[in-house]
């Protein structure tokens, strides 16, 4: 007889074969609860390593900006300026959302550095748009290319950040750009406002000890006396300072003819209101930079400041930088009006572009970034059509434009619009200098 | 093929010891097995318990570790920065820099041992992500130590002694001063305290426009020295070079109190940003704590559903042990178990399979032969049951009650034919399964059952009651005036039998029995009273002949002009009405005397109109109705008159003082037994034809009360009535074998009529056919003139004294000689002394001793012509009828008169 003819048997067979597969599924279902997803080991070509974003996963961009303090509004600007180029992506990239962070620089070399310490602890960062201060984007720089990342500023001047004379600036560090145009420039075009336009021959200057402040004050000085200027007086402001008078007496007992002092509220708006109260002060020019050029200042310095002069850069009033005034103000409900938002949408599109150029879709999704492919990608633009120009990145991370205006406060009551367009003079520094150098 | 067939053979063969074995063996690896499970399972938890605890409380540990460290060294950093200015560099550098350095080596270390643990350990993905923030919080350590060791170095550049660029600005300012006092120029020397009192004031407050102003006064004082005439150029240089010193010195403090402003700016920052990481390493620390223990639980939960599986599986096993066991043994031994029982509850073909070859299976094989057995025996019984049971129920079918049981659930569950027909005529259905509640409702509803003192509800309650105690037998009267005999009775398994009677036909029978009792009752008791009423009359007829008979002797020898003949008159009329009196009860009693002839009713009423009408009122007009071809009857044509006087009498005594009419109205008819039902005497005629006459008036008629005691003697309605005529009337129809049918309603008049029989042609008189029927006395024609003969001797026997005196004395006054005796013995007595003498006896019917038919007898015996006149207080039908054939000479009725004497013994002696 076969277990065939046996009911009896091959019931007893198949019973032991269900008792035999619920104990493999008992112990299936306990080492099921008992094991742990393991990461799978990636391959990086890249040299500084690689940034892995994974399926559906975004792409984290921290916004590096001022956002708390007197210049909360500017650096906010900026901030929406990095959200509308963005959004002109279609909020992805590659096909990965892109998450924007932020962090506040808080103008200042301490908070640049706290900020740029938490973000580089945070391996899913993929780059940084900002700062807005060069005293910030120092110790940022310097942390952050450390940590492999790559950092693009629309408002970050220092020359010390990239180049000064053609040659690397204290501060410069490889992973840092920036599409506002190097303050080398920028001094030389305020000398060149101050001796060859405005014909004033005795310079005080003042800065604040940052390195935007300071860097363009030397610009200036050494600018101003190549043109045959002299300086008279260089003198200080400590963040904070609220008496003014000090300062002026001794710019006032110097003979200065003008004042250069490249600093930020509210130290700047203290002497200038310290200015107006002196009657000696009325031959006197005062000349400041992009650092005060911001309605914020004109507003709170009102009538104090008429007759004071800016160096601000030179937009150029093409169809697509009006179109993005229109779009900004329709997104953000205010026009923009700080000096650089051009320049900070400038250098988040640069941004995103770099990145797609150094992204590369592993074959389970993954999105791999390439942390050298990212600032290689920067260094090879060329002729990047912007809002604020035709954009080349030079081997200092140099990407802006060097043109200036000098306007002057007539009708402090006309509004800020009206003051950037009472230009007085400008100057293109492409026009007058060299190309720049291959390479730090 | 045969491998199966052998290891299943051996199995099946196995002995049942050995299959226990393996079945116990196979449970207690169950029990080893699920002991394992268990350990591996504890063991594993407390594993992994162990491990996520430890480790998680050890990165909480190591982080509050941190955060104390990092909260001591800001503390000292903080001391440091306040002190330095008061205690000195180097002093607050021992005793705050040094230690707040330490603090932060030793956090920084704490750091790196953390994220060693973290990375080390199973710690949650939450807690690893902290990594990024322990990686800035080392570097901002790092950075911490690094910027104040930069701002140590700052401070020390600033403040160290002798080196320190304060100190270097007194010994500079010291060396001005002493300059300018030798030169002995107050003015500048002035100008230069001044300066220095801000440089003083900066190193206070450290606010730059303070040294500014400084700057502004020391380049006054620079102008000064420039200016002046008297100091030489040696010294000037000296000053203007002490003076540039001076200034730069202050510029290079401006500068490092700016960097050291920037410091602290740096290290508020970044305690602003580590404080957080710290605390939230705490928090998140905690969390794991927490998640650690809901893993504990999760494994826990684990554990128990792998031992819940575990104990499902050992189920299992345990189950697989026991089907097998089962089907091995149990279920054999219950298989035979379940044969045994079907066999135990009938089904004699219940058999045990044969699935093993053990002992069980050999038992089993054993038990089929026994139940094959007792199976074959069964059968025949089975057959003999079933006839018994047909037997049972045809008998229950065709006995004549009717049969109900009611199952112990009180659920209808056997009843015979009987029984629904019986319901079936009162609408009520019954089938099996019916209700007790639902039967008795239906029942009553359809007025089966039904009572006048209960509503509906409360005789369903009282039935249901009745079922309930069921040991029962009661009789229902139904809505059909049928009787039912309804017998109950409770089994001892619960069931209720009822057996149902229809007891109508008994009841019926019983009914009329208790009527005719009654009935029985009520002749006996106007026998009684008639029987009473004759012995009274009886009596009385003694007394009446006596006092009568004395009168007439009295008138006799009173002359006629005396005065006492009037009242003697008086007295002797109500002698007679006394004896109308008497009349009337022995015609009640039937013992009236009887003289039967053929009678025309019409022709008595039209001769006796004149004495009828003067009894009528003059208030009410009588109106006869005679029939023409009325047949004549056989009856005793006084009696007769009698009935018709009491009748119309009756009538003008109901019509009363009102004017009223009476009908007075003769017929003949034939009638059937249901017509003479309706007789109000208790012996009913048989049916024939009957003559009848009729009275009938306009009064005030009777209630059923009245008319039911109508006949009762001495019953009347009037105050001073004596209440015989109408029992005369019913005592003499009685006697002459007729009816009485009264018809009567309360204002509607009454009407009596009474029925003769009409003789048959050619029939005899009815005193030859009657038992009763009198003797035959005969009449002599009655002479006026013949003469008493006078020497004839007559014996007087009468126990009354007073009637016998009378007699004597009578007879005596008539010519006769007399002897008398008080009783039949003494009679016989003087019989047999005067037997030639004696001619006549005179003899009384009811004596003491020897009474008159025994007297007779003997008298006849000694001298069989001897003349016997019967003289008795009854009824000449009553009293000569036991003397039917022997030669009775004749009766004299009392009372009677002397005159009737005289005649009835000139009669005897003429025969």
């Amino acid at each position: 007889m076969s277990s065939r003819d046996h009911p009896g048997f091959s019931t007893r067979i198949r019973f032991l074969g269900c008792v035999l597969g619920t104990m493999a599924c008992m112990l299936g279902l306990l080492s099921a609860g008992c094991s742990r997803d393991e990461p799978r080991p990636r391959v990086c070509p890249d040299p500084l390593g690689c940034i892995w974003i994974g399926p559906e996963q975004p792409i984290r961009i921290v916004s590096l900006q001022t956002i708390s303090g007197d210049l909360q509004t500017v650096g906010l600007e900026y901030a929406r300026s990095l959200e509308l180029a963005v959004a002109d992506r279609g909020n992805t990239l590659l096909g990965h959302p892109i998450k924007i962070l932020y962090e506040d620089d808080k103008c200042s070399r301490e908070g640049g550095l706290t900020a740029t310490h938490k973000i580089i602890a945070d391996e899913t960062i993929a780059a940084i748009h900002g700062p807005t201060c060069s005293s910030a984007a120092v110790p940022a720089a310097d942390l952050m290319s450390e940590a492999g990342l790559v950092m693009i500023s629309g408002s970050a001047t220092a020359p010390s950040l990239t180049s000064v004379s053609e040659r690397r600036g204290e501060h410069w560090r490889p992973g840092f750009f920036r599409t506002a145009p190097n303050d080398k420039s920028q001094g030389l075009a305020a000398a060149s406002f101050a001796y060859m336009d405005l014909d004033l021959r005795r310079a005080a200057t003042i800065h604040d000890g940052s390195p935007y402040s300071l860097g363009l004050v030397q610009s200036f000085e050494s600018s101003f006396q190549d043109f045959g200027g002299r300086v008279v007086f260089s003198g200080a402001v400590d963040p904070g300072d609220q008496n003014m008078a000090p300062l002026l007496t001794a710019i006032e007992r110097s003979g200065a003819d003008l004042i250069f002092f490249p600093i930020f509220p509210p130290e700047g708006e203290r002497i200038v209101r310290e200015a107006a109260t002196r009657e000696s002060f009325s031959d006197i020019a005062l000349i400041s930079a992009d650092g005060l050029f911001a309605e914020i200042f004109v507003d709170a310095v009102d009538t104090a400041g008429q007759g004071m002069y800016f160096i601000a850069p030179l937009l150029p009033m093409t169809e697509t930088y009006q179109t993005f005034g229109k779009r900004f103000e329709a997104v953000h409900g205010l026009a923009p009006n700080n000096t650089f938002h051009a320049h900070a949408y400038d250098a988040g599109a640069l941004l995103l572009t770099a990145l797609e150029k150094a992204s590369a879709v592993e074959e389970d999704g993954v999105l791999r970034i390439g942390r050298q492919a990212v600032r290689d990608a920067l260094h090879a633009v060329r002729d990047f059509p912007a809002l604020t120009g035709n954009l080349s990145c030079d081997a200092f991370g140099d990407c802006g434009v060097p043109r200036f205006k000098l306007v002057r406060l007539d009708d402090p009551r006309s509004g800020f619009e009206a003051l950037a367009e009472n230009v007085v003079a400008a100057y293109d520094a492409q026009k007058k200098a060299d190309t720049p150098a291959d390479g730090p | 093929m045969s491998t199966p067939r052998f290891k299943l053979f051996s199995w099946r063969n196995a002995p049942i010891r050995l299959k226990f074995s393996l079945a116990i063996a196979a449970l207690l690896s169950i029990v080893v097995f699920l002991a394992a499970t268990g350990y591996f399972s504890l063991s594993f938890v407390r594993a992994r318990v162990e491990s996520d605890i430890l480790t998680t409380m050890e990165i909480r540990r190591l982080a509050m570790e941190m955060e104390s460290g990092l909260f001591r060294a800001r503390q000292l950093e903080r001391d440091f920065f306040l002190r330095w200015p008061r205690t000195g560099f180097a002093q607050a550098y021992e005793r705050y820099a040094r230690k707040s350095l330490e603090h932060i080596t030793s956090v920084i270390a704490v750091n790196r041992k953390l994220q060693a643990r973290i990375n080390q350990s199973d710690v949650s993905l939450v807690l690893r992500r902290q990594i990024n923030n322990l990686n800035f919080y080392l570097s901002a350590a790092d950075r911490y130590a690094q910027t104040f060791d930069e701002a140590l170095q700052l401070i020390a550049a600033l403040a160290e002694e002798d080196m320190g660029l304060q100190s270097k600005l007194t010994t500079v300012s010291q060396q001005l001063v002493q300059a300018l006092s030798q030169e002995n120029d107050p003015q500048g020397l002035l100008l230069f305290r001044h300066a220095q009192v801000m440089e003083k004031e900066y190193l206070i407050t450290r606010q730059r426009p303070v040294m500014q102003s400084a700057f502004n006064v020391l380049a006054q004082f620079r102008q000064a020295i420039n200016d002046s005439r008297v100091m030489d150029e040696g010294r000037r240089w000296l000053v203007l070079t002490l003076l540039q010193d001076y200034q730069a010195t202050a510029e290079a403090v401006l500068v490092l109190d700016r960097e050291l402003h920037s410091k602290f700016n740096e290290f508020d920052l970044q305690m602003e940003a580590l404080t957080p990481i710290s605390a939230s390493l705490v928090v998140q620390a905690n969390q794991d704590v927490a998640q650690a223990q809901e893993e504990i639980e999760r494994i826990g939960r684990l554990a128990s559903l792998f031992l819940v599986g575990s104990v499902g599986l050992a189920l299992l096993l345990a189950a697989a042990v026991i089907v097998v066991v089962n089907r091995s043994i149990t279920g054999n031994v219950a298989k035979l178990t379940q044969a045994a029982d079907a066999l135990r509850s009938g089904d004699l073909s219940a058999r045990a399979p044969v699935a093993s070859g053990d002992e069980i299976g050999r038992l089993a094989e054993t038990f089929n032969a026994m139940a094959a057995r007792i199976g074959e025996l069964m059968e025949n019984l089975k057959d003999r049951a079933a006839a018994a049971h047909v037997r049972l129920f045809k008998a229950i079918d065709s006995i004549d009650e009717g049969f109900m049981l009611f199952d112990s659930q009180d659920r209808l569950a056997l009843f015979n034919q009987n029984v629904r027909t019986l319901l079936l005529e009162f609408g009520v259905d019954i089938a099996q399964g019916v209700s007790i509640h639902d039967f008795i409702t239906d029942a009553v509803r359809q007025n089966l059952f039904h009572s006048s003192q209960q509503s509906e509800q409360e005789l369903i309650e009282t039935l249901l009651q009745a079922h309930a105690q069921a040991q029962a037998s009661n009789e229902w009267l139904l809505g059909n005036k049928r009787w039912l005999k309804i017998n109950s009775t409770k089994t001892r398994g619960g069931e209720t039998v009822y057996i149902v009677e229809d007891i109508s036909q008994r009841k019926q029978l019983e009914e009329q029995r208790l009527e005719s009792e009654r009935r029985l009752l009520h002749s006996q008791k106007l026998e009684s009273l008639g029987v009473m009423a004759g012995g009274i009359a009886h009596d009385f007829n003694n007394l009446l002949a006596a006092m009568q008979g004395n009168l007439e002797l009295a008138l006799e020898k009173l002359p006629d002009a005396s005065s006492a003949r009037s009242r003697i008159d008086q007295a002797h009329i109500a002698a007679r009405r006394a004896m109308e009196l008497t009349r009337q009860m022995l015609a009640y009693s039937g013992r009236g005397q009887f003289h039967i002839q053929d009678v025309d009713m019409n022709e008595l009423v039209q001769q006796n109109i004149s004495m009828f009408k003067s009894v009528i009122a003059k208030t009410v007009s009588l109106e006869m109705n005679l029939s023409a071809n009325l047949p004549g009857i056989s009856a005793d044509i006084g009696q007769i008159q009698q009935v018709v006087m009491n009748l119309i009498t009756n009538a003008s005594e109901a019509i009363g003082d009102r004017p009223g009419i009476m009908f007075l109205s003769t017929g003949v008819m034939d009638c059937e037994d249901h017509y003479l039902s309706q007789s109000r005497i208790e012996v009913k005629p048989k049916p024939g034809r009957f003559a009848w006459l009729e009275v009938a008036d306009t009064g005030m008629g009777m209630d059923g009360e009245t008319m039911a005691r109508i006949f009762d003697p001495f019953f009347s309605t009037k105050f001073t009535g004596r209440g015989l005529g109408m029992s005369a009337v019913l005592g003499i129809v009685r006697g002459h074998s007729g009816a009485i049918l009264v018809d009567s309603e309360p204002g509607q008049g009454t009407t009596i009529r009474v029925l003769f029989p009409v003789p048959a042609p050619g029939a005899a008189h009815p005193e030859s056919l009657s038992e009763n029927a009198p003797a035959v006395v005969p009449v002599a024609e009655q002479s006026t003139t013949a003469e008493p003969l006078r020497q004839r001797l007559v014996l007087v026997v009468d126990d009354e004294q007073i009637v016998r005196e009378l007699c004597e004395e009578a007879l005596q006054h008539l010519g006769y000689r007399v002897l008398s005796a008080a009783d039949g013995l003494e009679a016989l007595e003087v019989f047999q002394e005067n037997i030639q003498a004696i001619d006549c006896v005179l003899l009384d019917l009811m004596m003491p001793r020897m009474n008159g038919v025994a007297a007779f007898a003997e008298l006849r015996r000694l001298k069989p012509g001897i003349r016997v006149i019967l003289c008795s207080g009854y009824s000449e039908q009553e009293a000569t009828q036991r003397f039917q054939g022997q030669g009775l000479a004749g009766f004299l009725q009392k009372p009677f008169r002397i005159e009737d004497l005289r005649g009835e013994l000139e009669r005897v002696f003429r025969m």
